[in-house]
């Protein structure tokens, strides 16, 4: 099998396999942090589109400094950015409480866990993605969003405190 | 000894594993015998499970992400007829291109595309 630097090599030769290889390996891992960034499925999902076209268009760029999956996530959150500042000019965001609550406790459980980290700052929502999905460490995250290893720490301890206080 | 504020800042990279090993040692060493940084970190591990639910709970994406990918790299394409494979790893297929009104034609076998018709090469 293919490590995904290789197949960034063969990408950047326009290898059309070779992307829709890398497309099935990270695609669910860059939508759920879009998704997670947005709040929003149909924009997590056009994230995903810009996130592996920009890929598609860069696999030069790779200089494999990171890990490729860092590289992606860290294109991922540019292209979230630009879309929500699209958004925000635009319309309005979706809320988590705008959904149907659904009346199984575990469901309930899940809707407030939503509603909390959706009330979260944008940055802090990233860093608790990174951190508790991704498993980044604080370099790798601090690296990801060009910002000091300390000021991931501080987002981290404010997004725990800030959920601390909503979920108890 | 790390103090407990210094142990508090680590404790979600050493509960997902994503730390140096001298510093997991010494969090390892200060959790024996501290009872409210234990707490701290049975808290962040119930926080980090609600976390991690929610985003696997998550919808994958509806459409085809691939097929949607696909037709925006082949967006200069008009026609294009897959003709099968006729030998283990050959695939042959015909794609027609309308650029400005010109028409041209490429014979693709496997990765490479060959001008049948118009000016210009293949890719």
């Amino acid at each position: 099998m293919r490590s995904d630097a290789q197949l960034l090599l063969r990408i950047a030769d326009e290898d059309r396999e070779a992307f829709r290889l890398l497309v099935g390996r990270h695609g669910d891992r860059i939508f759920r942090f879009a998704l997670s960034l947005t709040r929003s499925p149909h924009l997590a999902e056009e994230v995903l589109q810009e996130t592996m076209m920009a890929v598609w268009k860069g696999a030069k760029r790779f200089k494999g400094r990171s890990k490729v999956t860092t590289w992606l996530l860290g294109i991922a959150k540019n292209q979230a950015h630009n879309l929500l500042r699209r958004e925000e000019r635009g319309r309005r965001l979706p809320e988590a409480a705008d959904r149907v609550p659904d009346p199984s406790s575990e469901a309930e459980m899940s809707v407030q866990v939503e509603r909390a980290v959706a009330a979260l700052p944008e940055a802090q929502r990233e860093v608790l993605h990174l951190v508790f999905y991704e498993n980044l460490t604080v370099r790798e995250t601090a690296e990801l969003l060009g910002v000091p290893e300390g000021t991931v720490k501080s987002r981290m301890h404010h997004a725990r405190k800030r959920l601390a206080e909503e979920l108890t | 000894m790390m103090t407990c504020g210094r142990v508090r800042e680590w404790l979600p990279w050493y509960l997902t594993g994503s730390i140096d090993f001298e510093i997991a040692e010494a969090i390892a060493e200060h959790l024996r015998t501290c009872d409210a940084c234990r707490a701290e970190f049975t808290e962040i591990a119930r926080l980090r499970h609600r976390f991690t639910s929610m985003v696997d709970a998550a919808t994958t994406p509806r459409t085809s992400t691939w097929n949607r990918l696909s037709r925006r790299l082949g967006a200069d394409e008009a026609v294009y007829v897959d003709l099968g494979w006729f030998l283990v790893g050959l695939q042959v297929g015909i794609a027609a291109h309308d650029r400005r009104g010109a028409v041209r034609g490429d014979l693709r076998i496997g990765r490479r595309s060959i001008r049948i018709l118009g000016r210009g090469k293949g890719a």
